[in-house]
């Protein structure tokens, strides 16, 4: 069976060798589920928010898979704004560098249309200059999905198409599809006691894993740490406005 | 105007325009010359002199706008062309002999063949244009200019270098671009020549006429300097390539392009050159001309890279009939060092060049300013602290980048946005806000953090105090107070 999915594999991709390296979001459960292990650093994923508002919290784990990256090889990543796509402010390099990626790391291209931010992506993918690009577009057709997956293969780089919430995210290439969520969080310690938001939780769906099983999962990144790992399962915190009150 | 209705051609015929009010004559053909008119002259002699002449009205502004598209075209000649009006606008356009335009030709005749043959294909295609062109190929401008028009009836002349002294000489005065009020002064005390002139002393020169007299003569000698681009340039470096029969398909110019760039590439690597800004200009048969011009982050002169530039833009080109001419000029280049071989540069030299080079490429289509980089600045104003800048400015100091103590957002929106928002107490958190038209019940917060403003600007606003938020399901914002009531969301955490 292993010997039939490897032979696969090399039809599927030119310059195949039977070994691939993978990095890791560092969360043993979710590697479990995927099916070479890990995730492949030349490939295409996609990350999308559930309600718009979660384009924060979606831009916060594409850094964290793109800080995981770095920890597996260095080397420079594109991120190409897109206003129109996202609507949630730019990228604050102080605040990515909180989270885990070192903002010199990143060439920021700023533009208002997808045909510019795909065109940017396969360029950029095709110089061999970057370790990853990233792409903030509204949505994407399959053929263009398949040629920055294919371009991401043949140029050992990953892309990463950051969308808007959709309930209709459409086909796509990528091999790993990610919806996500924001969470209450759990402050531990004095966080707790004062009543300060605790490390960002997210709720993440896995909706399609090419070759693998789709999967959701609650994790919690802890900023401390730089740290991704699942969150408690049971939440011991009253959700509840913290003045009910005021909130007829 | 006779390239418009040709059967104009072989008629006298004048252009007149009002002056002082009268009409006098503004420019004429070669037939309406050879009856005796003139320029100036007012229109009501001319009719006695010649009463078949065909009279128009002189618009001088079409004049001037197919003069500056000319000069364009003679870009194909040389990439220093002028139409003499920066130099002195009377004079250019007005005047005897009618216009002009300027070629600095230094090293560009050996592209054509000689000086001779570059100046017959000028004069040849000018009148296949419908222009009648003189051309005069000398030392200085000044002189140039007065051969072209003052000089025997050839058709395009030649003052080999160190002959201009000689070949001025037998001009009239009026060849040194002069007013005709001082051509007349210099008449009356007998002085036809140019030649008088050449050998008198100057003081008494410039003494006794407008300084103008000398200033034009010691220019035509070349005695003083009167450059016609603010740079001399040594050798331009430019490729030209012509066609038997105009080309109009895309991938002819490509190609054609491809071809410029190898000749250009190999001449810069000879002088150890690379461009920093490139422009390909083509010329159609009817005499229009369009241009592309590429710009690279640092010298270049591969040709692979540097057509992969152009061909972003290669379809802005509209061929329309066809071109029959293309050149390739970097406008701006600078020294670089000879390649090394590949075997002795390391893995990251290799990849520092592929960054250069996809940059190039983003540029070149999205705009400079929108490839960018990270940037901080020593400011505590969040919006100020950190940002993005062109890749292509100088490298600023770094400041420190991470503090981890306060929190900052992932996305930070430019400008704020205000909100609507419910507080306990007057100095309190916010416990309800609204963003977006959304209702958002804060379960958690932290802060606030006082952010001062920079006490130098004049306009300074009143202190921030900064909140990190949590609503109900999860989602953090950064919002901010500003004087005692405003409520603003200034970014969102991941």
């Amino acid at each position: 069976m292993e010997d039939l999915r490897a032979r696969i594999r090399a039809l599927e991709r030119p310059g195949w060798t039977g070994e691939e390296k993978l990095f890791s979001l560092g969360i043993p459960e979710i590697d479990r589920q995927l099916p070479a292990g890990g995730c492949p650093p030349a490939a295409l994923y996609e990350v999308l928010p559930d309600q718009p508002i979660d384009a924060s919290a979606a831009t916060g784990f594409s850094i964290t898979l793109l800080a995981a990256l770095t920890n597996y090889r260095k080397g420079r990543i594109l991120w190409c704004l897109n206003d129109n796509a996202t609507d949630a402010g730019e990228i604050y390099p102080p605040g990515i560098s909180q989270h885990g990626l070192d903002p010199s790391r990143l060439t920021i291209v700023k533009t208002t249309r997808d045909t510019d931010v795909l065109w940017a992506m396969e360029e950029a993918l095709r110089s061999n200059a970057f370790i990853a690009v990233l792409g903030e577009v509204k949505g994407i057709p399959m053929t263009a999905s398949r040629r920055l997956q294919l371009a991401a293969e043949e140029n050992d780089a990953l892309a990463l198409l950051l969308r808007p919430a959709t309930q209709t995210p459409g086909l796509s290439a990528a091999v790993q599809r990610w919806r996500v969520k924001a969470a209450p969080s759990h402050p531990r310690g004095f966080a707790a006691v004062l009543n300060e938001p605790g490390a960002a939780c997210w709720h993440t769906t896995l909706f399609r894993s090419r070759g693998g099983t789709p999967g959701t999962w609650l994790m919690e990144w802890c900023d401390e740490t730089d740290h991704l790992a699942l969150a408690p399962p049971v939440c011991d915190r009253p959700v509840e406005p913290h003045n009910a009150s005021l909130t007829g | 105007m006779s390239r418009i209705t040709p059967a104009l051609r072989d008629k006298p015929f004048v252009l007149v325009q009002e002056r002082q009010a009268r009409l006098c004559l503004s420019a004429l053909n070669n037939l309406a010359e050879r009856a005796g008119l003139a320029p100036h002259m007012a229109l009501a002699n001319a009719r006695a002199i010649m009463p078949s002449i065909t009279v128009h009205p002189a618009v001088p502004n079409a004049d001037g706008k197919m003069l500056a598209q000319l000069a364009q075209w003679c870009g194909r000649y040389s990439p220093w062309t002028s139409t003499g009006k920066e130099n002195d606008p009377e004079l250019s356009l007005e005047g005897a002999g009618g216009a002009g335009i300027w070629l600095d030709a230094t090293g560009c005749a050996h592209l054509f063949g000689g000086e001779d043959a570059m100046l017959a294909d000028m004069v040849g295609r000018l009148e296949k244009l419908g222009f009648t062109a003189r051309a005069a190929m000398t030392d200085t401008l000044g002189s140039a200019w007065a051969v072209s028009r003052f000089s025997s009836n050839d058709a395009w002349k030649i003052v080999p270098p160190g002959e201009t002294r000689a070949a001025l000489a037998p001009l009239a005065i009026a060849a040194l671009r002069l007013p005709p009020a001082t051509v007349l002064a210099l008449h009356e005390v007998g002085l036809r020549y140019i030649g008088d002139l050449i050998d008198m002393p100057r003081g008494p020169l410039a003494a006794r006429f407008e300084k103008e007299v000398r200033l034009r003569l010691d220019a035509a000698l070349g005695q003083t300097a009167e450059p016609l681009s603010p740079i001399l340039p040594t050798t331009p470096l430019i490729a030209r390539l012509t066609f038997a029969e105009p080309i109009g398909h895309r991938d002819d110019i490509a190609a054609a392009t491809s071809k410029l760039l190898d000749k250009l590439c190999i001449t810069m690597e000879k002088l150890g050159q690379g461009a920093r800004r490139l422009v390909l200009s083509v010329y159609r048969p009817d005499g229009s001309t369009a241009r592309i011009t590429i710009g690279t982050a640092r010298a270049n002169r591969e040709p692979r890279h540097l057509l992969r530039l152009f061909a972003e833009h290669l379809d802005e080109i509209d061929p329309e009939f066809g071109i029959d001419e293309m050149t390739l000029f970097a406008a701006i280049a600078e020294p670089m060092t000879a390649n090394q071989s590949n075997l002795q540069r390391g893995a990251a030299a290799q990849s520092t060049d592929s960054y250069n080079a996809v940059i190039d490429r983003l540029t070149n289509r999205l705009g400079t300013h929108n490839v960018r980089r990270t940037h901080f600045r020593k400011s505590h104003i969040p919006e100020r602290a950190a940002g993005f800048i062109p890749v292509g400015k100088a490298k600023l100091v770094q400041t420190d980048q991470r503090d981890a103590d306060t929190p900052r957002p992932l996305r930070l929106l430019r400008p704020p946005e205000q909100v609507e928002a419910v507080v306990e107490s007057t100095n309190g958190p916010p416990v309800l806000f609204r963003w977006r038209r959304i209702l958002h019940h804060v379960t958690s917060y932290e802060g606030p953090e006082r952010i001062a403003p920079e006490w130098w600007p004049s306009d300074a606003e009143s202190p921030r105090d900064y909140y990190r938020v949590e609503n109900e399901v999860g989602q953090r914002f950064w919002l901010y107070r500003n004087g005692e009531t405003s409520w603003f969301l200034h970014g969102v955490f991941g």
